[in-house]
């Protein structure tokens, strides 16, 4: 098989793979997934708003444009979190921070949770953005959904 | 455009809508909290933050002539080796940045009246005070000068060199380090440069802690009610059993027939003031109005809670009492408690060929040389003297332009400065001056005050040292260099507040004490009465009173050098003896002397000391003040004859007690409780008598102990009840009311059981208060008078109530200058004040414990530094570009 013969087997085997339910699921997470990553080393939060989005142009139907976004970044954010507290040691941060707000520290283990969360929430709301904004000017890409 | 169907509507809508508001909601501050997203999400969060340093870090910077290394050890102290000076200092302002950066922006911002620039118009009266008190206008002026006489002398020129290549150090960290500490995220402030003003405004910072107050109007609301002889019967001078701190001068021990203690009792008690009444009958309306306005200040309350137990303590022994032959030094410095603490712990090297230096010490964050610590030559340790450094005046007004100055019309001049605001427009704010200092009572006057009842009294102002060109940085920059006593003392003639007792000692085996600082020469002529001079009330500046002459001349202050008695002691007691030529001029306060007392008695008790000794003295919490005042009690007890039976147990319990204010035991209780309320069983009714209820305060306990060892009976008389009551009367009777009161709070009859910890606690505070990074409240031994200080006030308004102390040893050191190798130092918090960091509070763990550290002075040679000692590892690679 020339290579030119391996490429395209190569990409009729992802193509086969986008359409089939898994990959419909998993093309628009991972994207966001990377996005929402790579964005990270941006100072502006709110940039997370593009992965969603991004996601949600990806999406085939409404519920994993949601979906896509918000386990993309959910996942995305609490790796982050997770390694920062193990590099830099600043587990202690949510701790006092929930002590300053709840006048004790209990709730400080479960920020990392909730505000990834919050991200995955926004990115998924930007995700069904992405979405009917994609349904409206490029229909052409629509999928048989609804 | 495809026609937007009902379901796209719905969840289009949905999703921008919580779109919007998450974002939104996370974008702004809300509720007194700064904007949670920018805080705690990825990207500019404070995930990133450095909590502690780098392992090892290496930074290349072309402005350093030379390679320099600094060891953290285990405690986060920073070992900082160079061959110059100036590389060492740049690495050190590094450090310092580094460790405590937050900690420096609020020293600065506050004493220079900046705090409006990064925390709004919410401080803007904070502002004003700060500058009224004229620490930046000096603060600057101090620069310029500095500047000025860098010109033409060497070593200003390298003072001024050092400074710039600290604050050099500062800032690379500044410009260096992108996410700056939490504190900084929870403000939403960033950093701007620091300054070598910034750096000179720490020495205004330190004389405001130690010298700043209203004594002055305090004690005139007092004499007014009371008259002079009353008040000269409380505050006079000297105070009752002072040991001195030089001992050259005689000492007032041998006398207890004080001067002002020759009074009459009928005619003190029942005539009611009396003197000289030499100002309008409203002068104390006045005071009162602006006394009462200042102590609405934090800054105020701040320093009237801890002001009982600001003070210090230091001592030294000569060789013929240790091991080595050489002198051993010990100091540990009483402050307020905050974490992070005030002390940063630093060891300098400087490996170079003409002048090696090598420097231990505990520094000022913000300040490149030590305040307390030694060199390869000497040591010295500090404690507060109390000299009275500032004075108020009062001045009849003419108009808003024009006062009245020694029977002139004279015309005020003026500071005038611009107040940044964050999110404001920048506030021009007016200062007016007397010939004296800057006015205060405008504060009443302006829009700040009530506007209902505006200020129409006489104009205030006050004449504070601090309000001058002083040269400390020099000082300590001398200090750092000295080799010998007469280098040192050159140092000590250019520091000049806060004055200090400076304890010293040499490898030459030299000791010797100075209480040092300038002092001011009042003129106190054509005063109505000679008591109300010397700075001890506010001057009629109308009258040309108490005007600023001269200066007690540097070498006129008391001193003593290798005494026979081989050892010296200073805690905060009156400075010199009745044979010193103005014994009684450079003090108007000092404190009760206790602490001096003990630990005289322990360097007497015994004729050879270790630094384990010396730990232990200053780990004392044994109660002179219950030795000497309990067996009163006892006689008092043991001769009633109708002792309750719970009263027989605790007197049974009492008797036994070694004097230990212990934290696990009974006795400290009882004993706190009684001698508390005994105050107020003796002088309760006289004070309110003279409509003086809440001055009990002047009354100091070891004027109890006077009463008590004189049979000076008359005070002890309830004069409101028909009845004629003795000493025995009135201990018993308090002892009655104490261990009823402690009953009654512990719910139970067992004394045993009333733990000392239980009332008695210490805390530590972080800077802005916020509780979730404080630490605390630990049970705690000792109080206010043990050489171990802990401030404990159990008894307030009637009610007995858990005292949480929140100041005492901000460090302790001990020094034995023939074993370098074995000096030791802790702080009641850590190195580094960044919460969570390892070094956040570790040391507090050993402080608590009673425990120290090496300070690994000896290793001057980086390659000598053990692997096992060295946490974390900064190279600095000078000569290269960054």
């Amino acid at each position: 098989m020339s290579s030119e013969e391996k490429s395209q087997d190569l990409m009729g085997k992802i193509s086969s793979l986008l359409v089939t339910p898994w990959g419909q699921w998993l093309f628009p997470l991972g994207i966001v997934a990377i996005v929402a990553g790579l964005l990270t080393l941006i100072p502006v939060w709110q940039l997370v708003i593009l992965a969603g989005l991004i996601g949600g142009i990806l999406a085939s139907k409404r519920t994993i444009a949601f979906l896509a976004g918000f386990f993309g970044t959910f996942v995305t954010w609490g790796m982050y979190f997770l390694i920062m507290q193990l590099k830099f040691g600043t587990g202690i941060i949510p701790l006092q921070f929930s002590a300053l707000i709840f006048g004790n520290e209990s709730i400080g283990p479960f920020f990392w949770i909730i505000f990834s969360l919050i991200g995955g929430i926004i990115s998924g709301s930007a995700g069904w953005i992405g979405y009917i904004l994609k349904s409206q000017f490029l229909p052409q890409f629509l999928s048989a959904d609804e | 455009m495809k026609k937007m169907q009902k379901n796209d509507i719905i969840t289009g809508s949905i999703g921008l809508l919580l779109c919007t508001l998450l974002t939104v909601g996370f974008s702004l501050p809300m509720m007194g909290l700064p904007a949670l997203g920018g805080i705690f999400f990825p990207g500019d969060g404070v995930w990133e933050i450095p909590i502690d340093v780098q392992e090892t870090l290496t930074i290349s910077e072309a402005s350093l002539s030379a390679d320099v290394t600094v060891y953290r050890d285990s405690y986060g102290v920073p070992h900082i080796y160079g061959t110059n000076e100036s590389d060492v200092m740049f690495a050190l302002g590094y450090c310092q940045a580094q460790d405590r950066l937050f900690m420096m922006e609020m020293a600065r911002r506050m004493t220079r009246g900046q705090m409006s620039s990064i925390m709004g118009d919410s401080m803007l009266e904070t502002d004003r005070l700060n500058l009224a008190m004229l620490k930046e206008h000096y603060s600057v002026q101090t620069y310029l000068a500095l500047v000025e006489g860098a010109k033409t002398d060497p070593e200003l020129e390298d003072v001024l060199l050092q400074l710039q290549r600290f604050t050099d150090g500062v800032n690379f960290f500044i410009d260096y380090e992108s996410i700056l500490p939490l504190e900084f995220q929870l403000l939403g402030i960033g950093m701007d440069h620091w300054s070598i003003v910034d750096t000179l405004s720490m020495a205004k910072y330190m004389a405001e802690d130690l010298t700043w107050g209203m004594d002055d109007l305090y004690n005139y609301m007092v004499y007014d009610e009371i008259g002079l002889t009353a008040f000269n019967y409380f505050a006079g001078h000297p105070r009752p059993y002072q040991e001195p701190v030089t001992v050259d001068y005689g000492n007032y021990l041998d006398n207890e027939s004080y001067i002002h203690m020759d009074y009459n009792f009928t005619q003190l008690t029942e005539l009611g003031p009396q003197g000289a009444q030499p100002a309008p009958s409203s002068l104390k309306d006045n005071f009162a109005e602006l006394s009462t306005f200042l102590e609405e200040f934090p800054q105020e309350q701040r320093r009237q809670e801890l002001g009982p137990i600001i003070g210090s303590n230091n001592w030294v022994v000569d060789g013929n009492m240790t091991d080595s032959g050489l002198p051993i030094i010990a100091n540990d410095m009483h402050l307020g408690w905050n974490l992070p603490g005030i002390w940063y712990q630093a060891h300098l090297v400087i490996s170079d060929d003409e002048n090696s230096l090598n420097i231990w010490g505990f520094f000022l964050p913000g300040v490149p040389y030590p305040l307390v610590g030694q060199n390869q030559y000497v040591a010295w340790g500090f404690t507060n003297t109390n000299y009275d450094v500032l004075d108020w005046y009062y001045y009849t007004p003419i108009n808003d332009t024009h006062y009245i100055h020694d029977g002139v019309a004279t015309a005020y001049e003026y500071i005038n400065h611009s107040i940044e605001v964050m999110n404001g427009n920048d506030i021009e704010y007016q200062i007016k001056l007397t010939k004296e200092g800057p006015v205060f009572s405008d504060f009443l006057s302006d829009s700040f005050s009530d506007v209902d009842s505006p200020y129409e009294g006489q104009v205030i102002a006050c004449q504070w040292l601090a309000q001058s060109v002083t040269w400390e940085l020099q000082a300590f920059y001398r200090y750092a260099h000295a080799t010998n006593r007469a280098e040192f003392n050159a140092g000590s003639e250019k520091f000049a507040t806060p004055a200090q007792n400076h304890a010293y000692a040499d490898i030459y085996g030299n000791i010797a004490i100075r209480p040092t600082g300038k002092v001011p020469i009042r003129d106190d002529t054509g005063l109505s009465h000679p008591g109300l001079g010397n700075g001890t009330f506010p001057y009629n500046g109308s009258a040309g009173e108490g005007a600023w002459i001269g200066w007690v001349p540097f070498e006129d202050l008391p001193e003593s050098i290798n005494p026979d008695q081989h050892y010296l002691t200073s805690a905060n007691q009156i400075v010199a003896g009745p044979d010193y030529l103005a014994s009684n001029s450079l003090q108007t306060d000092y404190s009760q002397g206790y602490r001096a007392r003990r630990i005289n008695t322990l360097l007497r008790s015994q004729d050879h000391f270790t630094i384990a000794d010396m730990k232990s003295i200053q780990l004392d919490t044994y109660s002179t003040k219950a030795g000497n005042l309990t067996s009163f009690l006892f006689d008092s007890l043991n001769s009633a004859n109708d002792l309750s039976t719970l009263e027989q147990t605790v007197l049974e319990m009492m008797e036994d007690w070694n004097f230990q204010m212990d934290q696990t035991k009974g006795e400290p209780t009882v004993f706190q409780l009684w001698i508390e309320m005994l105050k107020g069983s003796i002088f309760a009714d006289e004070f309110a008598a003279w409509g003086m209820e809440d001055y009990l305060g002047y009354v100091a306990d070891a004027h109890i102990e006077y009463l008590l060892r004189t049979g000076d009976e008359p005070w002890f008389d309830n004069i409101s009840t028909p009845a004629v009551e003795n000493s025995s009367i009135i201990l018993r009777d308090t002892f009655g009311n104490a261990v009823d009161e402690l009953a009654a709070y512990f719910d139970n009859t067992d004394p045993t059981t009333w733990i000392w910890g239980d009332l008695h606690q210490n805390y530590f505070a972080h800077l802005t208060n916020i509780p979730a990074l404080g630490l605390g409240p630990y049970p705690a031994n000792g109080t206010g008078d043990t050489v171990n200080p802990s401030r404990s006030r159990i008894w307030r308004n009637g009610e007995l109530q858990v005292s949480i102390n929140g100041g005492g040893a901000s460090e302790r050191w001990v020094c034995d200058m023939g074993a370098f190798d074995q000096s030791v130092s802790v702080v009641p918090s850590g190195q580094r004040g960044v919460p969570g960091s390892e070094h956040y509070a570790d040391q507090l763990a050993l402080f608590l414990a009673g425990e120290y550290h090496l300070n690994y002075f000896t290793i001057v040679d980086p390659e000598d530094f053990a692997e096992e000692i060295i946490e974390s590892t900064i190279y600095f690679i000078g000569g290269t570009s960054a």
